[in-house]
This record gives C-alpha cells, structure tokens and sequence, in this order.
C-alpha cells in the first residue's frame, strides 16, 4: 500500500504514528477548502516549517517561500491525504522535498547519505586525544554549574551558545536535531519526513548532539 | 568491559532505547562504575533538554497575508479536486 504525496512522489508506510481524530477533522475541513481550518494549520506550524525549510536553503526569503509553495501543494493534495502519518508529518515530508530541490536548484548539496561514511576525527563524539589507549579517560569532561542561583541566567546562555552552533552542524546533522530534538518528533517520523534509513538518522543526531555538548562544555572551560 | 570512549559513542543509542538488552546493561554497568561517564551521559541529557527549549522565529509579518492571497487565486480550486461528500460534518464553519 502506498501513498502518494502532493509532490508527486509515492510513499511507503512508515513506523510513524497515525492521525489523530483533530488530524482527521482538519483533513476533512482542507477538502472542503475550509479558509478558517488552512489559518489554523498555518499559524500553526509555519514557525517550525520555516526553522526546518532554513536548515536547506541559504536565505530566509527562500526559506519563506518554500513554505508558502508547500502550504499550496498541501491545498491541493489534501485529499489524498490517506492517513498513514499524522497530518504534521505529512505536511513536514512535502516541505522537506520542496526544500530539497530548492537545495538543489541553488547547487547547495544537502549530503544525507554521504554522512553513512564512517566518521574522521572531527565526528567522533569525544576528540580521541582525550582517552589512553584502553580508551579511558585522560582529558575528562569538568562538571557543568547547575543548580545554583544563577541556573536561568545559565540557561539562556547555554541556549544562545546551542542556536549558534546548531548552525555550524551540516545540513543533514541539523535537520534531523532540529526535527527530533527541537520538534520532539519520533523517530520514526523523522525518518519519514527526511527519507533516511533509521541508522543513518541515528548516526546524524549522535553526531550532531556531541558536537552540540561539546560546544556548551567548550563554553564552560572558557569560563 | 566498554571502554570511556565506547560510552561516549552509545550514548545516543542508548538515551534512543536502540542497543540491544546486553548492550544496555554493559552500558549501565559502565556508567554506575565511571563517575565520569555518569557526567557526560547527564550532560548529553542537559544538552538535549536544552534544545527542546529553543524556539523559533516567527513567520515575516506579511506571510499570512500573501499566502492566503496565493490559495484564494488559484490552487484553492484545482483541476479534478474532488468535492467534499455530505457525510462531512456540517459543524465546521465554511
């Protein structure tokens, strides 16, 4: 059984979560050209469509623009719509596509699969100059200040220092930390979303979370 | 036994529930031995819950706006669209 989305391209069912019944009602409401229900759905999730659409292209005006194309291929394919992911999902997986061939129409290449390749040193969690030869630890991680009076103002730093290097992470580190850690999506959905295979999202996020760690530690140390 | 370094690569796996049961204990078994470990395992848990809190910007201000405009010309009535059925619920504001 397969799907086909609004960009055309059929989908196979994925492990993600259903629909909601809110999902449903939506649906039927698009179908039905329901202006009130596409507001809804656009106030809705055109902020996180927008941080996803960035992570492909270079500027925020053809970030936009992805969005508002992917909101007019929405309208048209929402009844075909059939349910096997829920209606974000959906909606991310066509912006996701839009945004790829954007990408590629820029000639910026958005290097999924490359990132299968096994890593060199830069994408090792843990620079391994700091472990002996039994890999132990020589160069241990310091203790991060928590807990004391300061923690908000701590946390606000901690989240400048995160938003900035999420944007030294590659395009395909980036969207998937974006959609599994900022987002909060399952896994499956964001492998979905992205089409790419459950190991090679892991190895994207593993890589992208140390690298993030490794930026909040590096902070820490600086003092 | 896993070594530091071999922590330090499972630990997504791990926090993702995807190492197998031998796996797992091996890696808690690591982390209740290593004090250090133990704090770089919090601090990937911190680093995660800290992007969990970032949010975005909004949409520029004419965005609704012009998009609207866009579905009202055109793509709101496609070719071949099929209409609604009636067993739609008639509750919905049109």
């Amino acid at each position: 059984m397969t799907e086909r989305l609004a960009t055309g391209e059929v989908v196979t069912p994925g492990a993600a979560p259903g629909p909601s019944g809110e999902d449903r009602a939506l649906v039927v409401r698009l179908s039905a050209r329901d202006e009130a229900a596409f507001l809804e759905v656009v106030k809705r999730y055109s902020g996180a469509m927008l941080r996803l659409a960035s992570v492909f292209v270079s500027d925020r005006a053809t970030a936009e623009e992805i969005v508002q194309e992917t909101w007019l291929a929405v309208l048209r394919g929402v009844h075909r719509f059939e349910g096997r992911s829920s209606l974000k999902t959906w909606i991310f997986r066509i912006l996701s596509n839009q945004a790829k061939t954007r990408a590629r129409r820029e000639r910026r290449t958005v290097a999924f699969s490359e990132l299968e390749r096994e890593g060199d040193g830069e994408d090792r969690a843990v620079d391994p100059a700091r472990f002996d030869g039994q890999g132990r630890w020589i160069d241990p991680p310091a203790p991060w200040p928590a807990g004391n009076p300061e923690v908000r103002m701590l946390r606000r730093e901690v989240l400048a220092i995160l938003a900035r290097e999420l944007g030294e992470l590659t395009p395909a580190q980036r969207a998937v930390v974006t959609l599994r850690d900022l987002e909060g999506l399952e896994t499956g959905e964001v492998c979905n979303i992205l089409e790419i295979t459950e190991t090679n999202q892991r190895v994207l996020l593993h890589r992208g979370r140390s690298r993030l760690r490794r930026a909040v530690e590096r902070h820490f140390a600086s003092g | 036994m896993l070594s530091c370094r071999e922590v330090t690569e499972r630990v997504t796996a791990y926090l993702e529930d995807e190492l197998s049961f031998w796996q797992r204990l091996q890696f808690r078994f690591h982390v209740v031995m290593c004090r250090i470990c133990a704090r770089y395992l919090e601090q990937m848990r911190l680093t995660v819950a800290a992007l969990r809190e970032l949010t975005f910007e909004p949409v520029s201000p004419g965005f609704q706006d012009e998009l609207l405009r866009k579905a009202r010309e055109g793509s709101l009535t496609p070719a071949g669209v099929r209409r609604p059925r009636s067993s739609i619920p008639s509750s919905f504001p049109r």
